[in-house]
C-alpha cells in the first residue's frame, strides 16, 4: 500500500480555474492551476510524478507544460530543476496542448501529482522511494 | 525570576495561512497577542522567494518585528538531501545548504537555527566556522523517535564538551515526552473505523512501556481490522523520554520546540493533553535553564479527514499559552 502525506489542505487543481486557451485566435489546449499541497515550498525536482487524464484518458507528456515564477517547463525536465523554488502560496499553471480544448459538457479531469519530502526519509523505506511521498494531485469533474 | 520566555513557531498557524485566512503580518500579530515575543519561521513556508528574499521583503519583516515588538528565535533550517531524485546530495552539497542558511538567518536577525536530527556530525563540524564567524547558533534538533540519553545524542554533546564551542547546542522537541497518546489522532483512527477496545487497549499499552511486540500478539488475537493495525503501529511511533533527562543537557540547550497538540480545559485550567508541560518546565526551571519556548502546534492536520474540519490555531496557541506562563510563573 502507497503511504502518502496528504496534508489535505488543497485538492491540488483549483477548480475555478480551469479553461481553454487559444494560440493564434484558435483553441490550442486548456489549463488549470495548482497548488502544492504541502506545509513548506519545494524545488521542482522534487516532483517525482506528473501527469494529466482528460475523461479516463492520459495526456502525452509531450503535450503538457507546468509553468511557475513566470516560467514555463517541459513535464520532462521538472526533476532536473533544483533551483526553481514553488512557494506554498503560488498557483502553478498546467497547460495541456488539446486542439479542440475541452468541448461542452462534462469532463473528468485527474492530475497526478507526487512530489518527494526531500528531507523526510521514509520509515522502512527502500529503493526509488525511501522519501516520503507528498499527494498534490486530485481529480475535479467540470462542465464546460 | 525565571528566564524562561515564550515565542511561537510560524509552523502552528500553517493551515490559516496556506488557506490564506492569515497573511504574514497576521501571524505575527497573533504572536504578540497573547503576551510573546519570539518568534520562529520556517523558511521554506513564509519567505518570500526563498532563498533569496528582496531587500524589500526583508524590510518589512524587521518593520513588522518592530510594530509588534517581535524578536527574530530561531530560523528553522532542513537538510534537502534528497533534493534530486536519484541520488544523495554530496558532503559539499550539504555543507552549502547549511552555509545558505547561515547567511539567511543572519540576514533576518535570528540567533539560532534549527538543525533536522539526520544531519550528521562531519557537516555541523565544516559548518560551524561560518556560524562563528556570523555568531549564529546551531542546534540540533532532539525530535522523535530520537530521544535524550541515547549515543546518537551522546556523539553531539561530546563533540560540544571537547571543542567548548559556544555555537552549537541541542534543541528539545517536547514530542520526546509523548506520556500519552494523541487524543485527537486516536479520534481519528476511531472515525476511519478502528475498534474501540483495541484502540483503549493500544493506548494503555503505550502509557504502561508495554512492549511493542507483547501489545500486538494480543492485539492479533483480538479480532483486529486493519484500521486497529495501522494504529497499533502508528502509536508506538511517538516517544516518551522522562523529563528529569533534561537536567544533565541544561547548558547544551539553545532553544526549545513546545511541540503541542491539543489542549484541553480541565477546572478552569489549560494544559496539553499528552505531554506534562508541568514536570518538564519545573526541570528546565529549577537549573536555571534561560531561553526561549516557542509552540509548535501541529494538531491541525489531524482533522482533515472530516468533511468540514475546523480548526482554530490561534485559540489552541493562546491556550497553550496560558498553561505555559502559569507554569514559568510569569
Amino acid at each position: 500500500m502507497a503511504l502518502f502525506m496528504d496534508l489535505g489542505f488543497s485538492k491540488g487543481i483549483c477548480e475555478d480555474s480551469i479553461q481553454n486557451f487559444d494560440v493564434n485566435g484558435k483553441t490550442y489546449g486548456f489549463q488549470f492551476d495548482v497548488r502544492l499541497n504541502y506545509y513548506r515550498g519545494l524545488f521542482l525536482s522534487c516532483i517525482d510524478e506528473f501527469g494529466v487524464n482528460v475523461d479516463g484518458e492520459k495526456v502525452d507528456q509531450m503535450d503538457l507544460t507546468f509553468s511557475i515564477n513566470g516560467k514555463d517547463f517541459s513535464a520532462f525536465n521538472l526533476n532536473e530543476n533544483i533551483s526553481e523554488f514553488w512557494n506554498i502560496l503560488h498557483r502553478a499553471k498546467v497547460q495541456v496542448r488539446r486542439p479542440e480544448g475541452l468541448t461542452s459538457g462534462k469532463h473528468e479531469i485527474e492530475l497526478f501529482l507526487i512530489l518527494r519530502s526531500p528531507y523526510l526519509p521514509l520509515p522502512g523505506g527502500e529503493g526509488d522511494h525511501n522519501y516520503v511521498p507528498i499527494q498534490s494531485g486530485g481529480t475535479v469533474t467540470v462542465t464546460i | 525570576m525565571s528566564m524562561i520566555k515564550r515565542g511561537v513557531s510560524l509552523y502552528s498557524y500553517q493551515q490559516e495561512y496556506y488557506l490564506r485566512q492569515m497573511n504574514f503580518e497576521d501571524c505575527i500579530r497573533a504572536v504578540a497577542d497573547m503576551g510573546a515575543d519570539g518568534v520562529e519561521i520556517i523558511s521554506e513556508a513564509m519567505i518570500e522567494n526563498f532563498p533569496d528574499p528582496s531587500q524589500e521583503w526583508v524590510d518589512n519583516w524587521f518593520a513588522l518585528l518592530k510594530k509588534y515588538n517581535c524578536v527574530p528565535t530561531c530560523y528553522d533550517a532542513f537538510m534537502d538531501g534528497r533534493i534530486r531524485g536519484e541520488e544523495m546530495i554530496s558532503d559539499d552539497e550539504a555543507v552549502q545548504q547549511m552555509e545558505r542558511d547561515i547567511r539567511l538567518a543572519k540576514r533576518l536577525g535570528f540567533k539560532t537555527i534549527r538543525v533536522l536530527c539526520a544531519v550528521p556530525l562531519r557537516i555541523i563540524e565544516r559548518t560551524l566556522p561560518l556560524a562563528e564567524k556570523l555568531d549564529i547558533i546551531l542546534g540540533i534538533e532532539v525530535h522523535s523517535p530520537f530521544r535524550l540519553a541515547t549515543p546518537w545524542l551522546d556523539e553531539y554533546i561530546d563533540f560540544i564538551k571537547r571543542t567548548g564551542t559556544k555555537h552549537f547546542g541541542i534543541i528539545p522537541d517536547f514530542g520526546i515526552f509523548v506520556k500519552r497518546p494523541v487524543r485527537i489522532l486516536v479520534r481519528k483512527h476511531l472515525r476511519a473505523g478502528a475498534t474501540p477496545e483495541i484502540v483503549d487497549y493500544v493506548c494503555q499499552c503505550y502509557e504502561n512501556n508495554v512492549p511493542s511486540e507483547e501489545m500486538l500478539a494480543k492485539v492479533n488475537t483480538m479480532n483486529p481490522n486493519s484500521e486497529d493495525l495501522f494504529w497499533a503501529n502508528e502509536a508506538y511511533h511517538y516517544t516518551y523520554c522522562d523529563p528529569k533527562l533534561l537536567a544533565q543537557y541544561i547548558p547544551y540547550i539553545v532553544h526549545i520546540h513546545g511541540k503541542m497538540y491539543e489542549m484541553t480545559l480541565e477546572d478552569g485550567q489549560w494544559d496539553e493533553y499528552s505531554i506534562p508541560n508541568r514536570e518538564i518546565i519545573q526541570v528546565l526551571k529549577d537549573n536555571g535553564w534561560e531561553g526561549y519556548i516557542c509552540t509548535e502546534y501541529e494538531g491541525q492536520r489531524h482533522y482533515h479527514d472530516m468533511e468540514d474540519f475546523d480548526v482554530d490555531s490561534v485559540e489552541q496557541v493562546k491556550h497553550h499559552h496560558e498553561m505555559l506562563a502559569r507554569y514559568i510563573g510569569e
